[in-house]
């Protein structure tokens, strides 16, 4: 059966086995995090509580992080060691932050 | 003149529409329609109508559009129904109304949240005067303005949160949570 889909789609031979799962996991890394980010811009907007500009800062990061990833992927120019650690840079900026809400304890 | 206009304009379904708006503040507009059994088109261009002239007011909530009798609240009157969107507010809003005047600890017991969470909810529910809190020896108390506690009933009926408002809101109870608790009764 996978010989005769090989024959009328050259294309499975060419792709990588888990590629298929792979995109969707960063297609719904991506759509949760801009989800997220809007929900905390709407609480931001109703509470004005500074604690949701943590939110809004850390669902920013998840969302820029995807779009890097993504880029890297599909852009050349993009593949470069630097990527890797400005990606790894980003999730020490979301734990930091994270890090921050937890002992931070003034709310206003 | 324009006092005997706004006495033509509010004669008849105009009329009918502004003392039931008056009776059931933030109802919408399918609400109004379904209970006053009046056509759709006409419940539209009549309540336009009140609010050209200051009769009532609206809002839009996700698909709804709901209407309040103008000057319902008197002071941060668009803040009180913002506060009325939020899901743990009305959970305190309505343990208050049931146990008449509960502790903090009381309100944290019912409602199940993180301390914090309810402190920051009471703490704005009291800024807004919607309820008021009273010493009982080392304890804090916390009961309904006696005004507004009928409206604040019919209100919280009528004028409920859509998916959107109660995700957000859950938004900031996840941070609120998160952060450290500093202070309880």
């Amino acid at each position: 059966m996978l010989t005769i889909l090989k024959i009328f789609f050259p294309l499975i031979h060419q792709t990588e086995p888990f590629e298929g799962v792979e995109n969707l996991v960063a297609l719904g890394i991506g759509i949760l995090s801009i989800l997220l980010l809007a929900l905390s811009i709407t609480a931001y907007r109703k509470t004005r509580l500074q604690l949701t500009i943590y939110a809004i800062i850390i669902f920013s990061i998840f969302a820029i992080q995807q779009f890097i990833d993504f880029l890297d992927d599909i852009l050349i120019a993009l593949d470069m060691p630097i990527t890797d650690v400005i990606i790894s840079s980003l999730t020490l900026a979301i734990l930091i932050l994270f890090f921050l809400v937890i002992v931070r304890t003034k709310i206003t | 003149m324009g006092g005997c206009l706004e006495l033509v304009e509010i004669e008849g379904t105009a009329e009918k529409l502004l003392y039931f708006i008056r009776d059931n503040p933030g109802c919408h507009l399918r609400k109004i329609r379904r209970e006053m059994g009046i056509s759709m088109g006409t419940v539209q261009y009549q309540l336009d109508k009140l609010e050209k002239i200051g009769k009532v007011t609206s809002t839009r909530r996700g698909f709804y559009k709901y209407y309040f009798p103008v000057g319902l609240f008197k002071d941060n009157e668009k803040d009180i129904l913002e506060v009325l969107t939020h899901e743990t507010a009305r959970k305190i809003l309505m343990f208050i109304l049931e146990q008449k005047n509960p502790t903090q600890t009381d309100i944290v017991n019912n409602v199940k949240i993180s301390a914090r969470s309810i402190s920051w909810h009471v703490g704005r529910l009291i800024a807004l005067k919607i309820i008021s809190e009273i010493r009982d020896g080392r304890y804090k108390r916390y009961q309904l303005q006696e005004d507004d506690a009928k409206y604040i009933l019919i209100l919280l009926r009528n004028y409920y949160p859509s998916i959107w408002d109660k995700w957000s809101m859950r938004v900031v109870e996840m941070f609120l949570s998160l952060s450290s608790s500093t202070e309880m009764e």
